[in-house]
């Protein structure tokens, strides 16, 4: 049962509603529908606007448990001499004061009893009045409370650590947007990052901030191709990794000569036939605003996870490569994925185990190879032609280009405050400058999504796909399937929280001291693991 | 329809948060499908919904936690009533939108009521069931 009380100072107008407000933040960490937050707004409000009027002084009690919130309100005040009459609509002993401000209308105690479940008042005069009101409140809909907590097939995940080259610099785990690494001791000593069940949204934060590679996308190994007419699909950040004087048609002849018959490039950014449909979808439906442009894969896994209220706001259609995949179906084709997050997106569209998808690095090598025997052959095939002129940029009016995570996430939580009226469409992309940051490419994210404009690169032509499978919340981030077992979790983990050292130093393993809380009440860690806590034991011990 | 389409018809001043405020939380262009006028808290916190406009003389701190409260996305102050700056910006902050008109009660809803009379008409957002 989680517990909190309120001091409620009588006549202290300014300050009055800030315990209601207390609570209606509460209610919503844990997810209680939003008619049973009015309901009690409604109670909370009045019952302390009752003490500042007519008391002196009093508090404010809540205790949530199970799927009920119980307030207690109590206050010295002068008491109520007729309690049948007090109830009666349009009876107030409100003074002029009050009566001045817009109180005293002889509405608060039935407007109590009225919306609430459970209605109970005590006072003496002289002594004075405590109200006892409880609100029954279900989850908020669209967060099934069956649902189970592990993630669904649909998230795979694309994320591979590479043991023996980890070096315990914990920096993947404040990198991780959404606190999905741990880093604890093996029996062997050896260190190890792990993810957490359905927190990993397939970014690449992790992958960019290791220093050593010990964290890489899963992939199938090496340079591969599928008989004689092989496909390769591949992202247009690709053919722009190797210098000022290798164009994309350079790049494409140096894969062919890998094997592989035709090379289709995945959209850049902007990616041509999406923006047009997704901006014609902006216009015609009835959707809420902005849109939310499906361009990246690793950003619709954080709406599921983070932002499941905005998943309407996102246009039903397939993400660039989903959609390329699909075109794709009946060749025999292979798969550069920019990120984890691509990978996933691919594996789980398809019946196999992934053997179609490869990651860039080793295929960059064997580029980097052939250009090197052309060079040394004298052949030059392209470089020294001009590049031709610079394709023309895209429209964007009303669109919102946004790259790199931490603007993604707040770009998202301005949208979910409503803060974000005046956009029609938004396009939000994990990596910096959209693929053309992915940590997995060498090139710097500006210079190689310059060159790509420059070079006027062709990306395949693209028709956008319908999404059927719809998107669905991910529960990843709840405490427990059980609502009543969630709030008592969250209070056992506040708790806790205030009793470790607050220095974030992620020595234990876990990114924050509130995520350490949080795996020790999960079961998934263990208290003795904060360095600190030891520490200032073995001070009081020395003293 | 907008709240800056009903300020614009009506002859109110959308008032912008004060200088050096956040300026994105200030959004005339939210919808709404309700009004309700009165000066009594308890009323006010009875119909409010994040698509009512309330209209209103009261100025005062309770008025601004009433909206912050019940997720109101509007308020019209009538007699040309102007909150201090400090309650502007919290206002601003939680995003209702401040519109000052500068006529009287009754006139400001004989204006509101003539250009849309459809507002008038809203259902009370729905409680519980009554005893």
């Amino acid at each position: 049962m989680t517990t909190v009380s309120y001091l409620i100072t009588g006549g202290n107008y300014a300050q009055a509603g800030s315990a209601s407000s207390g609570v209606k933040d509460m209610l919503k960490r844990v997810g209680a529908e939003p008619q049973a937050i009015r309901r009690t707004m409604i109670a909370a409000y009045e019952a302390e606007m009752n003490v500042v009027i007519h008391a002196h002084a009093g508090h404010m009690s809540v205790a949530l448990e199970g799927d009920t919130v119980d307030i207690e309100v109590a206050d010295d005040g002068p008491g109520i001499a007729d309690i049948d009459r007090a109830m009666t609509e349009g009876f107030s002993t409100a003074p002029a004061e009050a009566r001045a401000l817009g109180f005293g209308a002889g509405m608060g105690l039935p407007n109590i009893r009225r919306h609430t479940d459970h209605f109970a008042i005590q006072s003496v005069v002289g002594r004075g009045t405590r109200l006892r009101f409880s609100i029954r409140f279900a989850p908020a809909p669209g967060r099934p409370e069956t649902e189970a907590l592990s993630p669904g097939p649909a998230h795979g995940v694309s994320l591979r650590t590479i043991g023996g080259l980890c070096q315990a610099c914990l920096r993947c785990l404040t990198a991780c947007p959404t606190q999905a690494l741990r880093l604890r001791g093996r029996p062997e000593g050896r260190f190890h990052p792990t993810l957490l069940d359905g927190l990993c949204i397939g970014c690449t934060a992790c992958i960019a901030a290791c220093p050593t590679g010990a964290l890489t996308m899963a992939s199938a190994p090496g340079v591969r191709t599928l008989g004689d007419h092989t496909t390769l699909v591949v992202p247009a950040a690709f053919l722009t990794q190797f210098g000022p004087g290798v164009s994309p048609h350079d790049v494409e002849i140096a894969l062919g000569e890998l094997g592989y018959s035709q090379i289709v490039t995945t959209p850049a950014g902007e990616g041509a036939g999406l923006r047009d449909a997704v901006v014609a979808h902006a216009r015609a439906a009835a959707t809420p605003v902005p849109v939310l442009s499906p361009v990246c894969p690793a950003v619709l896994d954080l709406i599921e996870l983070r932002f499941p209220s905005l998943l309407d706001h996102v246009a039903p259609f397939l993400t660039p490569i989903e959609a390329l995949q699909a075109a794709m179906a009946d060749r025999d084709a292979i798969f550069v994925a920019a990120c984890p997050a691509q990978r996933s997106a691919l594996v789980a569209a398809q019946q196999g185990a992934g053997e179609n998808v490869i990651e860039p690095t080793a295929l960059r090598q064997a580029v980097h190879t052939r250009l090197r025997e052309h060079r040394t052959l004298g052949a030059r095939p392209s470089a020294a032609a001009a590049p031709p002129p610079a394709a023309p940029e895209p429209a964007s009016d009303g669109v919102l280009e946004v790259s790199g995570l931490a603007h993604v996430m707040r770009v998202l939580e301005d949208i979910e405050n409503g803060r974000l009226p005046d956009v029609a469409v938004a396009e939000l992309y994990a990596c910096d400058q959209g693929c053309f940051g992915s940590p997995l490419f060498g090139a710097d994210p500006f210079v190689a999504r310059r060159r790509w404009r420059a070079w006027a690169g062709e990306c395949a032509e693209f028709q956008a796909v319908r999404r059927t499978v719809p998107l669905r919340p991910r529960p990843g981030l709840r405490l427990d399937a059980d609502m009543a077992r969630a709030i008592a979790k969250l209070a056992e983990i506040d708790a806790l929280t205030k009793s470790l050292p607050g220095r974030h130093c992620a020595m234990c393993g876990a990114p924050t001291c509130r995520a350490l809380a949080e795996d020790v009440v999960l079961g998934r860690a263990d208290l003795s693991a904060c360095v600190h806590l030891a520490d200032s034991e073995g001070a009081t011990e020395c003293s | 329809m907008t709240l800056g389409t009903l300020a614009t018809q009506i002859g109110a001043e959308a008032l912008a948060p004060p200088q050096g405020k956040p300026q994105a939380q200030h959004s005339p262009g939210i919808e709404i499908d309700r009004v309700h006028a009165s000066d009594l808290v308890s009323d006010m916190l009875r119909q409010a919904s994040p698509t009512t406009l309330l209209v209103t003389h009261l100025v005062g701190p309770q008025l601004l936690r009433v909206a912050e409260l019940m997720d109101v996305s509007g308020v019209c102050f009538v007699d040309g009533r102007v909150p201090e700056a400090e309650a502007l910006a919290r206002l601003a902050a939680h995003g209702v939108t401040v519109l000052v008109s500068p006529v009287d009660m009754f006139e400001t809803c004989g204006r509101i009521h003539a250009a849309f009379p459809q507002l008038s008409r809203g259902e009370a957002p729905s409680g519980p069931v009554e005893p």
